[in-house]
């Protein structure tokens, strides 16, 4: 009768163990089992993330001199003065005299200068973008051509408006026109 | 009689109590077993975790973040330049559009190109009406050009016809 008694105590022994400690600890045990099973996933794609960070550095390298005129066309720093001095050198190359170059301050491109006309559509982006106005005196052809050297320039330079009017009797044949252009920079 | 069969059931019952002691004995001692195995294991999953944890707070060295850093930096220059590029406009092609379709016996007085709206203002004299209107028919004939629109039309001091041409042009010719 005492074996028994004991055999109760032990079935209720081993319910109150099962209850108490195997069933928290087991759910403990999957807890962290998970756990490992989500970091493994995640140290997966970290390596996976850097190897491939590798080999796009590796690819870029491969592509040096396009990235060297994108930096030039669109270089960090809006550079005003080294642009002035392009500008200056181009028109004095081209026959054309800068009588005037006003500067507008800088904005982030598809803020402002874009949202003005339909035909741009409004970006958000980190680019900045500068207003220059300048005032040139010269003939038509060196017009044409201060135009399309602006147009093969290493520096991106948007131009936005062309004007002029006929020279007068007074202007010695010398046409004045009006030039607003958009440099940017990132 | 009645003693002797109480006495074999007697004897019967033992085995199952004792069979029943042993039984709720294993499963005690299985569960006491389980439990440490548990420990066992949460133990080494643990360090297992912690190991993984340090894996990750190494991947990505201070050579490997600047390297990050710099793609970023570069893909997004790229972004920015192919978004310029889009945009970018090459105005010097309107001027042999408007050497090849300018009236010889006109004479343009002004001229006010907008590459962003895509309008040409142009204001000049011709001879008479009837040059002028064969501008505007030159003109009417370009597929470069998409709306043309007259004004200010005028006799000026010197008895010539004065006009304003507005025209829309079309943007795929300065790309």
């Amino acid at each position: 009768m005492f074996k028994l008694y004991l055999a109760i105590f032990f079935i209720v022994a081993a319910l109150t163990v099962g209850g108490v400690l195997v069933l928290p600890k087991y759910q403990s045990l999957s807890a962290i089992n998970k756990e490992i099973e989500s970091r493994e996933i995640e140290l997966q794609s970290k390596v996976d993330y850097f190897t491939h960070i590798k080999g796009l550095e590796s690819q870029l390298q491969e592509y040096e001199e396009p990235l060297a005129k994108i930096n030039s066309a669109l270089p960090n720093d809006p550079l005003l003065p080294s642009t002035f001095n392009y500008l200056q050198v181009t028109a004095s190359q081209t026959g054309l005299i800068i009588e005037e170059v006003l500067v507008g301050s800088a904005y982030a491109f598809g803020s402002q200068a874009q949202t003005r006309t339909s035909s741009v559509p409004a970006v958000e982006s980190d680019i900045k973008a500068t207003d220059i106005s300048v005032s040139l005196s010269g003939s038509y052809q060196s017009l044409k051509s201060f135009i399309s050297e602006i147009e093969k320039s290493a520096r991106l330079i948007e131009i936005q408006k062309i004007s002029f009017e006929s020279p007068k009797e007074e202007d010695e044949g010398l046409f004045l026109f009006s030039i607003s252009m958009v440099i940017y920079n990132n | 009689m009645v003693e002797l069969i109480h006495k074999k059931i007697q004897q019967r019952a033992l085995p199952l109590h004792n069979i029943f002691f042993y039984a709720a004995l294993a499963v005690l001692a299985l569960v006491i077993a389980a439990f440490a195995l548990l420990v066992h294991f949460e133990g080494r999953s643990s360090t297992l975790l912690q190991d993984l944890e340090n894996q990750i707070l190494q991947i990505g060295t201070k050579e490997e973040k600047q390297t990050e850093k710099e793609i970023f930096a570069t893909k997004k220059k790229i972004d920015s330049f192919s978004k310029l590029i889009d945009i970018h406009k090459k105005p010097s092609l309107v001027f042999p559009l408007l050497e090849e379709t300018v009236h010889p016996q006109i004479w343009l007085t002004g001229f006010d190109f907008n590459i962003e709206s895509n309008i040409l203002e142009i204001s000049g004299e011709a001879d008479n009406f009837r040059i002028l209107a064969e501008q505007v028919n030159i003109l009417k004939e370009k597929s470069e050009i998409l709306g043309i629109s007259l004004s200010d039309i005028a006799i000026s001091d010197t008895g010539n016809a004065s006009f304003s041409l507005f025209l829309t042009l079309d943007p795929k010719i300065f790309k």
